[in-house]
């Protein structure tokens, strides 16, 4: 297939049982120079706005994305990072003060990862992870941040949330690339040993074939949908659940 | 119109269960329960609680298999029941005699918190903030101040969440010193069934939803007054 395409991919996010709306957000995008960015925020579900802050994340991280990859070093990589985490709470902060709430009331965790034909750059904090596929595999490269207990985790809103933002660089060249928030987080990948399930992961790929003309795959976004909802999720998970899913075309 | 596509679509069926594993998580819970004399007529009321508690939490398939209870007793202090998931929990009868050692019961409850704890450790497990459920009808009748004193540092360093539920007769200023910031509920007229399921309802979401800093539970509409 010759669609000129350089990245196809998919996403789906689903509400947890008994709730009417999701506060998960995801979203992927293809930037200039072969390059993709995908994102996945979680909306703190002790908030009533936590999905709106998940969904400005992942819209700023969408549109600065691209920046990272003009950067040389590790370190200009990491300031714009910050400055990402600087943009994205201005956003929310107006959208708050809009709404006359604090920006508590928007707090969300976030992963991000853009990917070029050289390298991967991951930025986090908080719950939820990314997978990318490399020519030798799968490998977690945004791992949960760790925390004693499973009810508490970091979010973007946090006062001391530059210090927890983790970036991390990869050379490599990723073909596949899968972020997801917390309530999928550990059906697919082990908690003990921080391995990426496969047969989930390889399943999940193999959706994305490509038959789209645009790189937004709407019929495997529908088949994550599906299986978002699924009874094997749903006996698993009450959370909301949202996966973003990018594949490299040949 | 429907889009044509050119290659087979793979079918969502069937999606095998093998494509997920099963995440271990624990909600360890310890009802810390008072059954001195003077709770001998209200012990068939909470006796009843109890079972509406493991009852409603068995409605929830992921509750009942993430909550674990420990059940403990005093006075003296007991442990009747150490932590086990809701669907292998069986409440046994509980019956009121003796005084109300809550110091030396909080310091045990404390101690089955941090075994509890490195027994997840151990296996792998997550675990969610341990909750300490302490219902008492009087004052403590043994030196509390020490135990107090441990659990507002566990309180305050995030590691448990500690609530407490009194009757008319129960001293909240001695409730509120052990529980803060959260503030003592007064039980309303022996209304144990209501409060157990007021628990059993505030304990299905915790078990998987995600909570951030704070817990944030409902009123105990029905059954309890909080004690600003």
């Amino acid at each position: 297939m010759s669609s000129g395409l350089d990245w196809t991919f998919a996403w789906a996010v689903e509400a947890g049982k008994g709730k009417t709306e999701a506060q998960d957000a995801c979203l992927a995008t293809t930037l200039p120079n072969g390059a993709v960015a995908v994102a996945a925020a979680d909306g703190a579900g002790s908030t009533v706005h936590g999905g709106v802050g998940a969904r400005i994340a992942c819209e700023v991280f969408g549109r600065s994305a691209g920046e990272l990859l003009e950067l040389a070093t590790d370190d200009e990589i990491r300031s714009r990072s910050r400055a990402f985490l600087a943009d994205t709470l201005a956003e929310i902060s107006a959208v708050a003060a809009e709404a006359d709430r604090p920006i508590s009331d928007f707090a969300t965790t976030f992963v991000g990862v853009v990917a070029d034909e050289s390298r991967v750059v991951t930025v986090q904090i908080g719950d939820g992870a990314a997978v990318a596929g490399l020519s030798d595999g799968l490998a977690l490269i945004a791992k949960p941040m760790a925390t004693e207990f499973v009810n508490v985790t970091r979010f973007l809103t946090d006062k001391d949330a530059e210090d927890r933002l983790v970036v991390e660089v990869f050379l490599q060249a990723a073909n596949r690339i899968c972020a997801f928030t917390d309530g999928l987080q550990p059906l697919i990948v082990d908690e003990r040993t921080q391995e990426p399930h496969a047969p989930f992961f390889e399943r999940v790929f193999s959706v994305l074939v490509g038959a789209s003309e645009e790189p937004f795959d709407e019929r495997a976004s529908a088949w994550l949908s599906k299986m978002l909802s699924g009874d094997p999720v749903q006996k698993r998970t009450d959370d909301d659940t949202s996966i973003v899913v990018a594949r490299r075309l040949p | 119109m429907a889009k044509e596509y050119a290659v087979d679509f793979p079918e969502l069926e069937p999606l095998g269960d093998d494509m997920f594993l099963n995440a271990e998580r624990r909600c360890p819970v310890i009802l810390l329960l008072d059954t001195s004399a003077s709770m001998a007529d209200n012990i068939d009321a909470v006796n009843d609680g109890l079972q509406l508690l493991r009852n409603d939490l068995m409605q929830d398939s992921l509750a009942s298999q993430r909550v674990e209870i420990a059940l403990m007793t005093f006075g003296p202090v007991r442990l009747i029941q150490d932590f086990v998931t809701v669907d292998r929990w069986l409440p046994p009868r509980l019956y009121a005699s003796g005084g109300t050692p809550m110091g030396a019961a909080l310091e045990t409850a404390l101690q089955q918190i941090q075994i509890r704890k490195r027994a997840y450790r151990e296996a792998g497990i997550s675990y969610y903030r341990p909750w300490i459920w302490l219902v008492t009808d009087g004052a403590p009748t043994d030196k509390w101040h020490p135990a107090a004193e441990r659990v507002q540092t566990e309180v305050l360093r995030g590691g448990i969440e500690m609530f407490t539920i009194g009757t008319d007769n129960a001293d909240t200023s001695i409730l509120s010193a052990i529980s803060r910031p959260r503030p003592p509920v007064r039980l309303r007229e022996a209304k144990y069934r209501e409060m157990f399921v007021w628990l059993s309802q505030s304990l299905k979401p915790v078990s998987r939803a995600e909570f951030g800093a704070s817990l944030d539970l409902p009123e105990p509409v029905g059954w309890g007054d909080i004690q600003a």
